[in-house]
């Protein structure tokens, strides 16, 4: 209701303005963005080259990487998803909170330590942003992209309104606000602030650190306010005012489609720079029969472990959302970019999954595809034995990032090597 | 005769007992208010309905909010779109002192000087609708504080309030916080008491019963249409709505326990439930197809899953972990072809298994007459006569059972139930595991009150653990 009051009101105020931002021209080299997906349950490996057939005309800009094992620890708590989940995005094995049996990460996710570095993020006002187009599933573990320190999760946006929202709805009105306006919007966020430093005061450990947290989203929004929009939001808008959140099966694609199109906008206005994108987790019940017909009336997870045609229904799922993938990577890929190359050239797409097959779990050769942001493409890269974590190494040098190690010391075994090729 | 050794035993030196508590295990801290809590407050403060705000990683139903999330620009800006409608509609202040007096009730404590010369320059820049924006998206609005080793009488009047109702301090306790008497033994036992009266309260203490159960599952457990065409929406609904009335009746007309919560013979089957379950052959909460038809894969029962819930909700038994996920697929191709029935007796049988199986398994066994949508049959889907008979320790003997009625039973009478009933509630109440000591103390007065539920949340909220807080040694 609110949030649909707001993105109303950007159709009709941002609908005239042009790209103001974009062609100042005084930029001679756009920001590398990077975009993180998961995609829930692994692949089909005998159907692998199918699967991928979507993105046969992106081939050009795509390295298909394989022989990289999520090096999960047997007997972690939990469950299987959850803990690919955490292993992957964190590098290193889960613990098992004193207050429940939640399983949680130990330490920040690979997408915060980049957001953590300057020369990476720059001056972009929203560090990093989490999404997702289905968060149903009763463990936050298994579908959480992001980790802010150990035992801190950072959940993911579902609700595109709310996500469009988060990244337009506190930017200046085109031209700037009056003065009254802006000193009101700031007067909010310095009782806020201050009054968050008198609560936070006799606290410590992990509670002032999630108080820090607080205050770190104040300055978001602070910085926010000082960005003009600049930039043409409606159809954004449009887009994600037509989504009927209360549909999350028949909706799935377009609600996925939704938040491609709210994370270009944003990357094009350097809003963000470094953005996790979940579709659903492992354990998702998402029923594909009626969007894939021929797939059987079950939920996701359990087409994959009770299913009567296994392979084929998970073909065609994985196909499904390549191809929706696939749309969004052209689009990428027909977007000008600050610097006059395209969009996908400065956007680094990495595309992973928790496990590499999903009926009896098993987690070597996880399937990876990479596209744009500085690859060299139409490869296919195999390596032997190497963990996850030396991929996420490889990719924080290359953005700019000087770590030498990403995760437990015995899961790093150095970058790998002819990934990014010679630049 | 046993239950009143127990209790005399602990009169004794209960009143000793109670001085020597130790300040429970949790430190000074801060709790971020519930998406229910947050519109609950909104529409107390301000008269204004319907204003929900949905941050992100929550779950409504969740029993335990555990606060590991912290506020993120996502949820910063759900505050924020809900802080400034809340400004386009808000009414009744056109003064500065009105406007301070709502801040007060909205941080739930008096205001500090320099506050009020803040919120005063919010008030010339923006009037009331400013002070309201403000407000709502303020940290002493967003959070329960607990900062000091003891409660004050104003974070102690919130306690309260979120504890029993979900919202704000009401004027009752906001006039005995004020007075300074709140803390005050018998002014506290007359406050909770008030509370204890009042519908808003009742009901809320319905809802978390029905979390502990996991009742909402029903709403919303997949299940396979082909084979089960009459679990409809409605008879989903039909089977909350008997648990949601079985426990309003239990708590509140009947004062029942624990023990009448597992073991009660009548229940608030509408028409359609009735018909679906046919015979009698049920009694207490879990026989009830709310619980039933949620522990059960779409195509059947799960004997797996209703061990699972009972050894969580009920026995508070430890997790056991889980067998690498390669051991239960290697063996997929032969187990499905058995009967969940079968099944258990291959666990039982295979050493690996039962290891853990031979405790999960047993409270699961006893409900197998009890089909996947919670209907009573005597045969399984292999046309086998059903063996509901099993075996399982319990207060650390092990007890022979028959049956959903036999489990009910067992479980009522014992002493670890009500032990988890405790700690589960009180987790719920402190959003983390309470330390054994307190437990102890609240499991005290728990049995002294014959396990009534009700009192157990009395006991909770006029426990130590409820107003002190452990402070470290810089």
């Amino acid at each position: 209701m609110k949030r649909r009051t707001f993105l109303k009101g950007a159709l009709a105020s941002f609908g005239a303005l042009g790209l103001s931002r974009l062609v100042r021209g005084d930029i001679p080299r756009a920001p590398l963005r990077l975009l993180i997906i998961h995609k829930p349950n692994g692949t089909i490996p005998a159907a692998y080259d199918t699967i991928l057939e979507p993105f046969a005309d992106l081939s050009a800009s795509m390295v298909v990487v394989e022989g990289l094992d999520i090096k999960k620890k047997p007997n972690t708590p939990g469950e299987d998803h959850g803990n690919g989940m955490v292993t992957f995005t964190t590098g290193g094995i889960t613990f098992r909170a004193d207050a429940s049996s939640v399983p949680l990460a130990e330490r920040a996710s690979i997408d915060q330590l980049l957001a953590r570095e300057p020369a990476i993020v720059g001056d972009a006002p929203i560090r990093s942003l989490q999404l997702a187009a289905d968060v149903r599933s009763a463990a936050l573990f298994t579908r959480t992209l992001s980790y802010a320190g150990r035992g801190a999760p950072i959940p993911s946006v579902q609700n595109p309104q709310a996500a469009f929202t988060r990244v337009f709805g506190s930017l200046a009105a085109p031209g700037g606000d009056p003065t009254t306006v802006r000193m009101r919007k700031q007067s909010v966020l310095d009782f806020a602030a201050a009054d968050l430093q008198r609560v936070t005061g006799s606290l410590v450990g992990a509670e002032r650190e999630r108080l820090d947290r607080h205050l770190e989203a104040i300055r978001e929004v602070e910085r926010l306010l000082d960005r003009s929009a600049g930039f043409d939001s409606s159809t954004v808008a449009q887009q994600v005012l037509a989504i009927d959140n209360a549909q999350l099966d028949a909706q799935h694609g377009e609600i996925g489609a939704a938040h491609f199109a709210i994370v270009r906008a944003a990357f094009q206005c350097d809003l963000t720079r470094i953005v996790t994108f979940g579709w659903a987790s492992g354990q998702s019940q998402l029923n594909f029969s009626r969007l894939l017909p021929g797939v059987e009336n079950l939920g996701y997870h359990d087409i994959t472990h009770m299913g009567t045609h296994v392979d084929q229904d998970g073909t065609a799922v994985h196909r499904w959302y390549n191809e929706r993938m696939a749309e969004m990577l052209r689009t990428l890929r027909d977007t000008p970019d600050l610097d006059g190359r395209t969009l996908l050239d400065n956007t680094l797409v990495v595309v992973w999954s928790e496990m590499r097959t999903a009926p009896n779990h098993t987690f070597d050769s996880v399937p990876i595809q990479l596209f744009g942001g500085g690859l060299i493409g139409g490869r296919r890269l195999v390596y032997a034995n190497r963990p996850t974590n030396d991929l996420w190494l490889t990719i924080a040098n290359h953005l700019g990032h000087p770590m030498t190690c990403f995760g437990d010391a015995e899961r790093c075994t150095g970058p790998l090597p002819d990934l990014f090729g010679s630049m | 005769m046993r239950g009143l050794i127990f209790l005399s035993v602990l009169v004794a030196c209960g009143q000793d007992r109670m001085e020597r508590i130790p300040a429970p295990d949790i430190p000074p801290r801060v709790r971020l208010l519930t998406d229910a809590q947050y519109a609950n407050a909104v529409r107390d403060l301000l008269g204004l309905e319907a204003l929900a705000v949905h941050t992100p990683g929550t779950d409504p139903h969740q029993l335990v909010h555990e606060d590991l999330v912290a506020v993120d620009g996502a949820a910063l800006v759900e505050y924020r779109m809900a802080a400034e409608q809340a400004a386009r509609q808000a009414t009744g202040c056109a003064d500065l002192d009105c406007s301070l007096k709502l801040a007060e009730r909205a941080f739930r404590r008096p205001l500090q000087s320099d506050e009020i010369e803040r919120l005063r320059g919010v008030f010339e820049l923006g009037g009331f609708p400013l002070v309201v924006e403000t407000v709502l998206q303020a940290p002493s609005f967003l959070y329960r504080t607990e900062l000091t080793g003891t409660l004050s009488q104003y974070e102690l009047a919130a306690e309260l309030a979120f504890f029993f109702y979900d919202s704000l301090p009401d004027d009752g306790l906001w006039a005995a916080a004020q007075s300074g008497k709140l803390a005050n033994r018998d002014t506290l036992a007359l406050e909770v008491d008030r509370l204890l009266g009042e519908s808003r309260v009742q009901g809320h203490l319905v809802d978390v019963v029905l979390d502990w159960f996991e009742i909402h599952r029903v709403l919303d457990a997949p299940k396979d249409g082909e084979l089960y065409p009459e679990f409809t929406t409605e008879l989903r609904e039909s089977m909350y709505a008997e648990t949601q009335l079985f426990v309003r009746d239990l708590m509140w007309r009947r004062h029942g326990s624990l023990r009448e919560l597992l073991t009660a013979q009548s229940t608030f089957a509408d028409a359609q439930l009735a018909a679906h379950y046919g015979g009698a052959q049920r009694a207490g909460i879990l026989t009830q197809g709310s619980v039933l038809a949620a522990l059960a894969t779409p195509a059947r029962e799960s004997i797996i899953l209703r061990g699972v819930f009972v050894h969580r909700n009920l026995l508070c038994t430890p997790e056991l972990g889980r067998p690498p996920f390669s051991t239960i697929a290697d063996l997929a191709g032969f187990t499905g072809k058995l009967s969940e029935s079968q099944f258990a007796h291959y666990r039982a049988a295979n050493t690996y298994c039962s290891t853990c199986h031979r405790i999960i398994d047993p409270p699961g066994r006893a409900l197998e007459h009890y089909d996947s949508i919670g209907r009573w049959r005597d045969t399984d889907e292999l046309g086998i006569a059903v063996e509901d008979d099993t075996t399982f320790e319990i207060d650390g003997h092990r007890v022979d059972v028959r049956g959903g009625i036999e489990l009910g039973r067992a479980l009522a009478d014992s002493d670890q139930v009500a032990r988890c009933a405790v700690q589960r509630l009180t987790e719920h109440a402190f959003g983390r595991k309470l330390d054994r000591a307190n437990i102890d103390y609240v499991l005290f007065k728990f049995e002294e009150a014959d396990r009534e539920l009700v009192q157990l949340f009395r006991a909770i909220a006029l426990s130590p653990a409820f107003r002190e807080r452990r402070v470290e040694e810089p």
